[in-house]
Parts: C-alpha cells; sequence; structure tokens
C-alpha cells in the first residue's frame, strides 16, 4: 500500500448527507423543548405510576403488617368457660328481646317498600310510597321540606274513615290562600283512604287515591299504603306497636 | 403476507435502543419516573407502616381479659388447653358482639352492623334488624382484624361515625317554587319522578381511624369516574395529613379498612338511613 492508499484508509469516511438547513437554524427555546421532551414523557409515567400506587396503596400496605407472636396462652379452666357461657346466653336472650314479638311495620323510605313483621316472620309485602323530598319555597320565606322522618315510632292512634286536616303547605303549594285554623276549608274527606295511623309529629299511615303511584317517592312525609295492604297493616298493628322506618 | 413480528417491533427496539445510549436522556426521563412514584409509596405505604409499629409499641398493656373471670384453681385445668383455650376466646368474642349490639340499640338511632365471617351489611334500629344486605365481596385490613381481636382480649367493636362522603346525595331534595295563583298551579306539569340508577360509591368514616369504603359496581363511565375522583381525593388527603403528622415530629397513624361491594339499591339506603354521628358494630 503506497502512502496515499495508506492517508485514504486512515482517515475518516465523511458524511456526504449535507446538514439541513433547520438544524443549522435550530433555537435555544427549540433546543430546550427537544432536552424536555424525555422529562415530560417521564413526568407523565411518573404520574400514571403514581396514581396506580395510590389507588392500591391500601392492599400494598396489608403484607408488611404483623402483631407479632403471640404470647403463651394462659390455663383455661372449666369454670371460666362455664361463666363465659352464661354471660353470653344473658345477652343473647337480651339481644333476641329487642326484637317485638308482636306484629310490627318496616318501612324503607329508599325503596319505597314495606314489610308487616311478626318476629322474625313476614306477613306481608309490598310497595308504599314515602317523603318526596321536595322543598317547597312559600313566598314569604317559609320552606317546608316533604321527607319522611326515620327511626323507630309507635302507632298512637288508630282512626276509620279519616278526615285530612290539611296544613299550610297543601295551600301554599295549590296556589290558594291559607285559611284561618278553625275553617272549613281545612278539613277533607276521602283522600286518605279507609284507614289512617298516626306516628306522631303528623305523620301518619294512610292510604291513597293515587295507587298508581306507590312505589314512587311522591308523599309530603306520611307513608301511604295500598288499600289492601293498609287495611291488613290498620287489623295486625294494635295501638303501641313498633314500626321502623329507614 | 407472512406475519411476521420481528420486522413488526424491529423499528420501535431499535429506536428503544437508540433511546437508551443517550444517558443523559435516560437520566431525564427516568429520574421523574422513578422518583414520583417512589415518594408517593413511601408515603402511602412506607409511613403508615412504620407508623403502625411505633404505635404498636407505645401501646399500653391493658388489663388482662382473665381478670374478669375467676382465677383457675389448682386441679382445674383442663387437658388439652388448646380447645379450651379456643372456646374461651371464641365465648369471649360473641360476649364483646353481643355487648356492642346492645350498645347500638340503645341510642335509639339507626346503626350498622357489618359482620366479616358472614359477608353481611345491616341497618338495626333499636336493636332490630330492618334490612339485612349480602355483601358480594367484603375485604377488611389485616390492622382492623388486629386492631379487633387486641392483644388482651377483644377490643371495642363500636364505632361511631365522624365524617361521609358519596357519588349521591345525602338526601335528593328538589326544590319547587310555590306557585302564585291557582292558575298557575293548574297549569303546571306533573313533576317527573326522580328515578336513580347510578351506583352509589360512598365512604365512611369512623372513630379510631375506621375507613368504611361501600361500592357497588358501576353501571356507566360517569359512576367509575366519579368513585375514582372521590377515592384519589381521600388519598391525597390522607397523604397530606401523614405530611402534616410528619411535619410536627409526630408518627402518621394507619388507617384500619372495610370495603364492601353491595348491590346499587342496598348501598343507597345503608347511605341514606344513617344518621349523624351513627353507630356501627363490626362483627369479626
Amino acid at each position: 500500500m503506497n502512502h496515499d492508499e495508506s492517508e485514504m484508509a486512515d482517515a475518516p469516511m465523511e458524511s456526504n448527507t449535507p446538514r439541513t438547513s433547520d438544524q443549522n437554524l435550530e433555537t435555544p427555546a427549540d433546543s430546550a423543548r427537544r432536552e424536555g421532551r424525555p422529562v415530560l414523557a417521564g413526568l407523565m409515567a411518573g404520574i400514571v405510576v403514581s396514581v396506580l400506587i395510590l389507588w392500591t396503596a391500601p392492599s400494598l400496605r396489608e403484607p408488611f403488617l404483623f402483631s407479632g407472636f403471640p404470647d403463651p396462652a394462659a390455663p383455661v379452666g372449666e369454670k371460666q368457660i362455664r361463666q363465659a357461657e352464661r354471660r353470653v346466653e344473658q345477652l343473647a336472650r337480651k339481644v333476641r328481646s329487642r326484637i317485638p314479638r308482636g306484629a310490627y311495620l318496616v318501612v324503607s323510605s329508599s325503596d319505597n317498600t314495606f314489610r308487616l313483621m311478626q318476629g322474625e316472620d313476614v306477613l306481608r309485602e309490598g310497595l308504599c310510597s314515602t317523603g318526596s323530598y321536595v322543598q317547597l319555597r312559600g313566598h314569604e320565606g317559609k320552606e317546608w321540606l316533604f321527607e319522611t322522618p326515620r327511626g323507630g315510632f309507635r302507632i298512637l292512634d288508630k282512626r276509620r274513615n279519616p278526615v285530612w286536616v290539611k296544613p299550610d303547605w297543601a295551600f301554599v303549594e295549590a296556589g290558594e290562600p291559607i285559611p284561618p285554623p278553625g275553617s272549613s276549608k281545612r278539613y277533607e274527606r276521602g283522600v286518605l283512604g279507609d284507614y289512617a295511623m298516626a306516628l306522631g309529629d303528623g305523620y301518619l299511615i294512610h292510604g291513597t287515591l293515587y295507587q298508581r303511584l306507590l312505589g314512587s317517592p311522591v308523599t309530603h312525609g306520611c307513608v301511604r299504603l295500598g288499600d289492601a295492604d293498609l287495611e291488613a297493616a290498620f287489623k295486625a298493628l294494635p295501638i303501641g306497636a313498633r314500626v321502623f322506618i329507614y | 403476507m407472512p406475519f411476521e413480528p420481528g420486522k413488526i417491533f424491529a423499528p420501535f427496539l431499535e429506536s428503544l435502543r437508540a433511546f437508551h445510549r443517550d444517558r443523559r436522556k435516560v437520566w431525564r426521563f427516568y429520574a421523574p419516573a422513578v422518583l414520583l412514584p417512589l415518594l408517593v409509596l413511601l408515603l402511602t405505604v412506607g409511613v403508615p407502616v412504620v407508623g403502625w409499629y411505633v404505635a404498636e409499641e407505645e401501646t399500653p398493656a391493658g388489663e388482662s381479659a382473665a381478670a374478669v373471670d375467676e382465677p383457675v384453681q389448682p386441679g382445674e385445668i383442663q387437658e388439652g388447653v388448646g380447645p379450651a383455650r379456643a372456646r374461651l376466646d371464641s365465648l369471649r368474642r360473641a360476649e364483646a358482639v353481643l355487648s356492642a349490639r346492645l350498645a347500638l340499640g340503645e341510642t335509639r338511632k339507626i346503626g350498622l352492623v357489618i359482620n366479616l365471617a358472614a359477608q353481611e351489611a345491616a341497618l338495626e334500629v333499636e336493636g332490630v334488624p330492618v334490612r339485612v344486605c349480602a355483601a358480594r365481596t367484603i375485604r377488611a385490613s389485616r390492622a382492623l382484624r388486629l386492631l379487633l381481636e387486641g392483644d388482651e382480649g377483644p377490643a371495642e367493636l363500636l364505632f361511631t361515625l365522624e365524617a361521609e362522603e358519596a357519588t349521591i346525595p345525602k338526601q335528593p331534595i328538589r326544590v319547587v317554587q310555590a306557585p302564585q295563583d291557582t292558575a298557575e298551579a293548574n297549569a303546571r306539569p306533573p313533576a317527573d319522578l326522580p328515578v336513580e340508577t347510578s351506583a352509589p360509591h360512598i365512604r365512611l368514616s369512623f372513630d379510631r381511624g375506621l375507613v368504611v369504603s361501600i361500592r357497588s359496581s358501576p353501571r356507566s363511565i360517569g359512576d367509575w369516574l366519579k368513585a375514582f375522583t372521590l377515592e384519589t381525593r381521600a388519598r391525597f388527603r390522607e397523604i397530606g395529613g401523614h405530611v402534616r403528622r410528619l411535619a410536627v415530629g409526630d408518627v402518621p397513624s394507619l388507617q384500619p379498612w372495610i370495603a364492601l361491594t353491595l348491590a346499587p339499591e342496598d348501598a343507597r339506603a345503608l347511605y341514606r338511613a344513617l344518621p349523624e354521628s351513627a353507630k356501627l358494630v363490626v362483627v369479626p
């Protein structure tokens, strides 16, 4: 190999690709943006993984929780066991005694259903209507929220062919002027069905003209039952019977 | 044309190789991609777990449950201590559960009973179960199981509700303006009956750090998004709490939790029935 050929062999190969005008003209901003892309991509990947960790954190902790080794058990005597059995039996009896022995009513204001119960047996179940959760705003700053109260109640009174004593909201809702307390306009017959049972504070279990709306939350707070269900409940529940509404 | 996976993925693999040859790019990508999740892992897993062990060490030993019963007399010790001990432990747990349920009934308010073994959640009013819901799944953290079993016998099984949040309103109130007169009242069309079809996701926070998450299978992407937002916000609040405690030199505590999946109607009924400061009994 002569000298020229060895120089050519050692000389690096020059790229024949000319530099583009864009690369020649890249601004510092463009350069910074290009440099920042991996950081942004890494941040986004980090955020996705972090959200996954956040979501699964409670489960991720579980394998690391131990309470140490249990102490050796203390000796156990027959008397201790018998005493514990007696206490459990007494408590179980007390818990069982909480369930009423006579008939009682359970109303679900969430599903608008009822169950007439005796002990743990279901005597009858079906649809009812409870409070609509409408908040009626009157013109003089008065407001009424039509909800059925929840909790434990007792039947305080029972009536056949009840007469509805209309409260103020009934007139406000109809756009009518509110009559004075003793006015005959306050009394309406035939709208509460054949029976009514009072729970206190003006709340009743009664019938309805709108049987097709049973199962929907449409009342002003009272519990409405269908005719046959109302009759069955009226006959089964004495004064003092428990009513549970949730 | 034959399927040649090598040809399809080759450009992608080549670009990955090229990327990894540039050390600066590699650092710039992996630093935030790894450090951020590590920080989140530390705050949501590491710190609470450490706090759990620190709290365990600091908890003073309570009175021995054996002191409640008469001491064992000589000659009275049963053969086969294992089964006898298991029987006594089981009776003590039953006693704790029944006592808690009696206490719940005495509050005269609607309360919640979650039975982990029977996989049920029930509403009780004055000691009477009014709605028993079968849970599709129930999971409880080990921290809760250890809390309930206690070192010296069953711990207090009654909890008090302190805060609640959900993807549905607590009361589905609709505001209606009263009509001016009967003409306007008669002209109004009948109101549409509300129909709730969403799958609620509920988070109940009780005392002693217990969190109960009531879930139902999402029925739409909207349900899923709301549930995701609620849980993510809760996690961020938890992290914020850990950071605040660390800042004052305190050790963050681990939240025991229960997660149950119910039918949407059951979840809705349970959530709306629970009053303020409702009581919960957890049956192990």
